[in-house]
């Protein structure tokens, strides 16, 4: 082994994390070559300072001043606070379903009102399939981003925001879609 | 504040994670006495100084308290915990301007620039045997002077040996940038402590 594969191996020799082969080649290298040999020590020396370094005095009543500090609020009640939010987040979901049909229905005109019916119990069957795969993929994108920006409560609000929004977006760009075949059929019925 | 678990020296964060959450708020000063002097030595050497490491180590635990619903018990408590702590050390480093980038750039402390020669160079009774107090003082002066991207890696490895990966966890740093920084820290730490560390065994 050269030295300057013996160097770079040296930490994970330290750390003890070589495969048997590489590991029996270093210690081979590090009995013949002194300079190695001096590194590896060093480093050790370092690794092991390093592992004994002392908790510093943390002041008798460090604690009592974070619990005298704490909000009143118990996180399990930031939890109830959660729920809240989730039951606003459907509330403000239906709502904007049912804003969606007010605009299909205004567009379709008054005359239709009867057609309606029929458009209306499509649309709300397909409005609840849109809405529960929203709805899930809000809550799948809203687990994972709470994981993962857990420190930082901002960016998941924001997160959670834009994700609304467009979820939303595509809720009613859907409704769109099918407004023809709501308004259309009755209407054709309605003429004939 | 005591708490009314006279065993609590023996149970898992993790439980008195469930606890708190279940509204027994002594369960965290548990939780805060149990880690608090590892958290505080962690923040101290990270931004250097007693008086703000105090502060930040007070209101990493804070945070923790405010987002506690949000722990996930897959995750062991003091990950999580040490997650807090290095992201609220490096905020308070950044709002003062103390985060050089990298190894091979100009390490400033309190406005002045850091010398990387090896203390040996500095120090007139080089040769001297030194004590281990002493030792370790000048290990600890290494570490300040480690650029903080290298040193929150470092001291989440050293005491303690977490291993790279949960160090990974914490920093959300590849695996691979973990231990080559790391490697490259302690590899700084030999060349500035030079001389002074024996080099036969």
């Amino acid at each position: 082994m050269k030295c300057a594969t013996a160097k770079r191996l040296l930490q994970d020799h330290l750390d003890r994390t070589l495969l048997p082969m590489d590991r029996a080649a270093i210690e081979s290298h590090l009995h013949e070559c002194d300079s190695c040999r001096a590194e590896g020590f060093r480093l050790r020396l370092v690794t092991r300072g390093l592992d004994r370094l002392p908790e510093p005095d943390v002041p008798q009543d460090f604690a009592a001043r974070v619990m005298a500090d704490l909000p009143e609020m118990l996180p399990a009640q930031h939890g109830a606070g959660h729920l809240l939010r989730w039951g606003l987040v459907a509330a403000a979901a239906l709502f904007g379903f049912l804003a969606s049909l007010t605009l299909l229905v205004r567009e379709s005109g008054p005359e239709v009102a009867r057609q309606t019916l029929e458009p209306l119990a499509a649309s709300l069957h397909l409005g609840a399939l849109l809405l529960a795969h929203a709805a899930g993929a809000i809550a799948t994108v809203l687990d994972a981003a709470s994981h993962a920006l857990a420190i930082a409560d901002w960016p998941a609000k924001l997160l959670f925001v834009v994700v609304f929004v467009m979820a939303h977006a595509a809720l009613i760009a859907a409704l769109r879609r099918y407004q023809p075949l709501m308004a259309t059929a009755p209407r054709r019925s309605g003429r004939a | 504040m005591t708490s009314r678990d006279p065993d609590a020296s023996i149970v898992p964060d993790e439980e008195l994670v469930r606890r708190v959450l279940c509204g027994e708020r002594d369960a965290y000063a548990i939780l805060v006495r149990r880690h608090q002097g590892k958290i505080v030595a962690f923040v101290q050497r990270m931004v250097v100084d007693r008086d703000a490491a105090l502060d930040v180590a007070q209101e990493t635990f804070i945070k923790a308290w405010q987002h506690l619903a949000r722990f996930d018990p897959k995750w062991r408590f003091t990950t999580w915990l040490y997650t807090i702590a290095n992201n609220s050390a490096i905020d308070w480093l950044r709002a003062r301007k103390r985060l050089p980038l990298s190894l091979d750039q100009p390490m400033m402390i309190d406005g002045e620039e850091v010398s990387r020669e090896p203390v040996d160079e500095l120090q007139s009774s080089a040769t001297d045997m030194l004590s281990a107090k002493e030792m370790q003082q000048h290990l600890e002066a290494a570490i300040a002077a480690l650029p903080p991207g290298f040193r929150e890696l470092l001291l989440l490895r050293h005491p303690g040996g977490r291993s790279y990966d949960e160090i990974a966890e914490i920093t959300k740093l590849p695996l691979g940038t973990v231990k080559n920084r790391i490697f490259r820290a302690r590899q700084a730490l030999k060349d500035r402590l030079g001389t002074l560390l024996p080099a036969d065994v």
